[in-house]
């Protein structure tokens, strides 16, 4: 097995943070971190110093964790009860974001927890919302503030800290363990922190998951359909296990507005099944939320890689629910790459299972994220038409395909940079970038980067491709070759080396070069590149001579398009 | 009765005390583990964070509010923190008063 890869994580903080330290080092499941803690309330000076031991070896993530009191004098004396201006405690926060902002360039990523106050701290009680007053008014104000000036700084993410401590309850700010160790919270915020911060870090780094899939009886509704029909399942009315399944449809409907997808794994009659998802009366979710599905007697593992295959997706994207533990066994021990979180067994507990999971947390929200299902569901319509053509060339042309080609601007930035770092089968290089990164690789004039949408009779399928050069002489490197799942096999691969060898051409390159490097999931990428024309020389690198006209093929219409900002 | 929940409450912290610690590093969930002196597992910070756990979960559990963080109970040689064992027998002796 291919050894997991290892993020470095730079801890600074004002108090002890050694336990957070030991709960990342140690938790075996990926992301694999190996935590670095700097001297103890040395937060300032090392923000500030570019040449500090704890920066020479860049680190993937750097967590900046301190308490209001530390950081702003203001809200210390506040805390005394003296009277103080908001205001002041504001500009204090400026100044410690100008701070981050400095560290934030000696880093890949920044998280910086917001700020608590201990759960016992009263302050003024009855006044704690009364602004020039109040503790709490004040903390709130300083967090937005916080998150206001670093908003535009792309690899710094402010997380919500208050729900560590409130799932830590009563002991979260244990003073003994700051009079005695300078620890500031009790090992249950340091799990809650520990969690939030492996999400963020496998959000940041493309592991976010994609598509849930779900079990019908006793999942989305209670009972079993084939035994009692449609009208005597339990689904909404006055009846508290009724409700909590509509609910727990509602927030699962909420995903798709997220661009998760949703998908059924059921052992069921599909007639009878697809009838009570069409036609029950509280049903919230219906065949159109849902990309795919398989409802039959077979095995559900077999069943859930037939499914995740037909919609181009890597099994590492899929959570699969059901409440059924032996099929949870059988699942994970078929596909251990699937996500199988257990399940409680009390339907009234789904909707608060679900909010829990972090597996969806995403660093980006794009416009085509909502979308992303009615995509889905074009798609697979698309295939049903195909079934009624009588080759696949016959198809394609049929489809009226639109591929528009544009560089990277301000307004397709977000979704370029979801595609970087979400794309793992078509994939040549699995590069990841932050956004900072991005825009400098773009700057410079030996590099080209041209992003791909693809438009088709049924709707546009938005932002999927991406097609990078970098100009070394006559040879024209090709450094990022990504294409979203959505749109495998439609010629726009082809498409996109159409492209990559004319931008070489223009840019006076001879030889146009590929050098794709495998990961455990980007085998579709290596099949492409054996079948695409170009010459493999034995080392692993495929040329295409670029005197040579790369096809564009017949199906696709080209359209340039201007950077829009 | 007693002993064996203030067993499965100090289990219970040294599982997650081991969440911090490397595989090849783990506490031991015997009575024979030793807590304090020159031949126990765990460094200063380790202990504070113990024992502070462990009063936590006796307060949660039991509602009581028994103090093992104090000077004379810490600097004991062969006091209640010296081994897991002489640990839960001090604790069951306190609830039972």
């Amino acid at each position: 097995m291919a050894e997991k890869k290892t993020y470095y994580c730079l801890l600074l903080s004002d108090f002890t943070i050694d336990n957070l330290a030991g709960i990342l080092d140690n938790d075996p499941e990926s992301p694999i971190i190996k935590c670095t803690i700097a001297p103890f309330d040395s937060v300032t000076a090392i923000l500030l110093d570019n040449h500090h031991n704890c920066w020479r070896e860049k680190p993937d993530l750097t967590v900046v964790w301190t308490r209001p009191e530390n950081v702003s004098n203001v809200f210390r004396r506040r805390m005394n009860f003296e009277n103080v201006k908001d205001d002041d405690a504001l500009n204090e926060v400026d100044l410690f974001t100008e701070q981050i902002k400095q560290g934030a360039e000696r880093t890949r990523f920044v998280i910086v927890p917001s700020w608590t106050i201990p759960p016992q701290e009263r302050g003024y009680a009855l006044l704690e919302y009364k602004e020039n007053i109040g503790l709490t008014n004040l903390l709130a104000r300083m967090n937005l503030r916080l998150a206001e000036r670093l908003k535009d700084i792309p690899n710094v993410y402010v997380i919500d800290s208050q729900r560590w401590v409130n799932q830590a309850g009563r002991f979260a700010c244990n003073p003994k363990l700051y009079y005695m160790g300078k620890v500031a919270f009790n090992n249950d915020v340091f799990s809650g922190a520990a969690k939030d911060i492996k999400a963020a870090l496998t959000g940041l780094t493309g592991g976010t998951r994609k598509l849930v899939l779900l079990d019908l009886d006793d999942t989305l509704w209670g009972g079993i359909i084939g035994e009692v029909g449609t009208d005597k399942i339990r689904l909404g009315g006055h009846d508290p296990v009724g409700e909590a399944f509509v609910d727990f449809q509602r927030r699962l409907k909420a995903l798709i507005n997220r661009g998760i997808l949703l998908g059924i794994i059921s052992k069921n009659e599909e007639s009878v099944a697809l009838d009570a998802i069409r036609n029950h009366p509280e049903m919230i979710l219906r065949l159109d939320n849902f990309v795919g599905w398989r409802i039959n007697w077979n095995d559900k593992a077999q069943n859930i890689a037939d499914l995740t295959a037909e919609l181009n997706l890597g099994l590492q994207s899929v959570v699969f629910i059901d409440n059924s533990n032996i099929e949870r066994d059988r699942v994970r021990e078929a596909l251990p790459e699937l996500l199988v979180p257990e399940w409680p067994e009390d339907p009234m507990l789904y909707k608060s299972a679900l909010q829990s999971l972090t597996c969806f947390d995403s660093v980006t929200v794009t416009a085509e994220d909502a979308k992303r299902t009615e995509m889905y569901v074009a798609e697979r319509e698309r295939r049903q038409s195909s079934q009624s053509v009588s080759s696949v060339d016959d198809w394609l042309r049929s489809l009226n395909m639109v591929v528009s080609v544009a560089p990277l601007d301000n307004i397709n930035r977000e979704r370029t940079l979801q595609l970087i770092n979400k794309t793992n089968q078509m994939n040549m290089t699995t590069r990841r970038l932050s956004e900072d990164e991005l825009i400098q690789w773009v700057k410079s004039p030996d590099h080209h980067f041209r992003v791909v949408r693809v438009l088709d009779k049924f709707g546009d399928t938005g932002l999927v491709g991406i097609v990078s050069l970098k100009i070394d002489g006559n040879t024209a490197n090709i450094i990022d070759f990504i294409l979203s799942c959505r749109v495998f096999g439609r010629k726009v691969e082809e498409t996109m080396l159409h492209i990559a060898n004319t931008i070489a051409r223009d840019n006076g390159a001879s030889i146009l070069k590929a050098k794709p490097i495998p990961t455990k999931k980007n085998k579709p990428c290596f099949g492409f590149f054996d079948r695409s024309g170009f010459t493999e020389d034995g080392s692993g690198v495929y040329d295409w001579s670029v005197e040579n006209e790369y096809p564009l093929p017949d199906c696709i219409t080209l359209k340039q398009e201007q950077p829009t900002g | 009765m007693i002993q064996k929940q203030v067993t499965d409450l100090v289990y219970t912290v040294i599982d997650e005390i081991n969440r911090q610690r490397p595989a090849t590093d783990k506490l031991v969930k015997s009575q024979k583990t030793l807590l304090t002196g020159s031949d126990a597992a765990l460094d200063s910070l380790g202990l504070i964070t113990f024992i502070l756990s462990v009063e936590q979960k006796i307060q949660e559990q039991f509602n009581l509010q028994i103090s093992l963080s104090n000077e004379n109970i810490i600097q004991s040689n062969n006091g209640p923190l010296r081994s897991v064992g002489s640990l839960i027998k001090y604790i069951t002796e306190k609830i039972g008063e």
